[in-house]
């Protein structure tokens, strides 16, 4: 291999490796706008046993990372939910979140299900909460999604 | 030959980094957005529809947990829509929240709006008023009351302005009563602010 070839071959190497960067940011501004999805866990009686979070927005979970759920019925026979967050950064964050509602054969119920945005501070817990659209509602999801980032558009 | 190969490379890397960026920060055609989504316009001078449906959700919740809905003695409870006021400086159908409400509420299962009556005589469907009030006379109970709302609702907008700098901000207040015909009380009263603070509009919250 003379000279010329490992020039070649290095500069090719560099300009791979610009490829791979770039392609990686992407990937990662991409990974920004990813949704994470909380359910409840039910015990045998329906009761709350816990929540499962799905989260492959990493970034997103350490500023909202759901730590327990609870529920309620009002007007003797409505759902109401409320979910405790925990932001584990050390600065002010933002971020977006909406309820989803199903019956008992798991068909989505609409209504009262619009995106919220709240503020958090660092290292504090709030509580949101939501009461469901009808009384045919017997589980929820909730959603969780980053706020706008003044580096990337969040448009569909 | 090698070094034009090198360049054709770096060429391909610079436009690949181009059009990723360009696709990123380029202009957006006119496109369908989610109604519902979180990538919607915000404008520093009206309510905007997300507005209405955050007010809107905010007070049927707050009226639902407050269980009066469930104390009428006749359920579905019958109710009617009273005066609904704009009080802001944009110029919007109050429907645009009422309407939401009166959704939200019908959805519930514990209220059904009355066109038997309306506010200054006029009902949203005067057809539903006429065909209840012509089969009323011919069942012979014209002389019977009719039926009348237990429940009236009635609202105001507000808004509140102020700025800092070339920073503005606005508070669109939504103010509701329900009222209990029976009793003439208001039995629940809720309120939603939602302000909004920044230079220009922008899409995205």
């Amino acid at each position: 291999m003379n000279s010329q070839q490992k020039t070649f071959l290095a500069r090719s190497g560099r300009s791979l490796m610009m490829i791979a960067v770039a392609l990686g940011a992407f990937a990662l501004l991409g990974g920004c706008n990813l949704t994470n999805t909380v359910r409840p866990n039910r015990a045998a009686d329906g009761a709350i046993s816990g929540v499962s979070q799905s989260a492959p927005n990493w970034w997103l979970d350490s500023k909202a990372n759901v730590v327990d759920a609870r529920e309620s019925v009002v007007n003797s026979d409505t759902k109401k939910v409320q979910v405790s967050i925990f932001s584990s950064q050390t600065q002010q964050q933002r971020f977006s979140y909406k309820f989803e509602w199903f019956d008992k054969d798991g068909m989505k119920v609409g209504g009262m299900d619009s995106w919220e945005s709240v503020m958090i501070l660092p290292q504090q817990t709030i509580v949101v909460g939501a009461t469901a659209p009808s009384p045919k509602v017997s589980d929820w999801i909730l959603q969780i999604s980053d706020t706008n980032y003044p580096w990337y558009s969040s448009a569909p | 030959m090698k070094n034009e190969k090198s360049l054709t490379v770096r060429n391909f890397a610079f436009a690949t980094t181009l059009t990723a960026l360009s696709m990123t920060i380029g202009c957006t055609p006119t496109q369908y957005v989610d109604s519902k989504g979180t990538n919607l316009v915000v404008s520093m001078n009206k309510v905007n529809i997300q507005d209405f449906e955050k007010a809107s959700e905010a007070l049927v919740a707050s009226m639902v947990e407050s269980g009066v809905l469930s104390q009428a003695p006749n359920q579905p409870v019958a109710l009617s829509i009273s005066r609904v006021t704009n009080d802001t400086s944009d110029q919007f159908d109050t429907d645009q929240l009422m309407k939401k409400i009166r959704i939200s509420l019908l959805q519930t299962g514990k209220v059904q709006v009355t066109q038997a009556v309306g506010l200054g005589g006029k009902v949203e469907d005067p057809m539903a008023k006429e065909t209840y009030e012509a089969k009323r006379f011919l069942a012979g109970e014209s002389q019977t009351p009719v039926d009348l709302p237990y429940f009236t609702i009635s609202a105001k907008i507000l808004e509140n302005s102020t700025s800092a700098g070339s920073t503005k901000q606005v508070s669109y207040i939504f103010q509701m009563s329900l009222a209990n015909t029976a009793s003439g009380r208001l039995v629940w009263e809720g309120e939603k602010t939602i302000t909004k603070q920044g230079e220009k509009n922008a899409i995205g919250f």
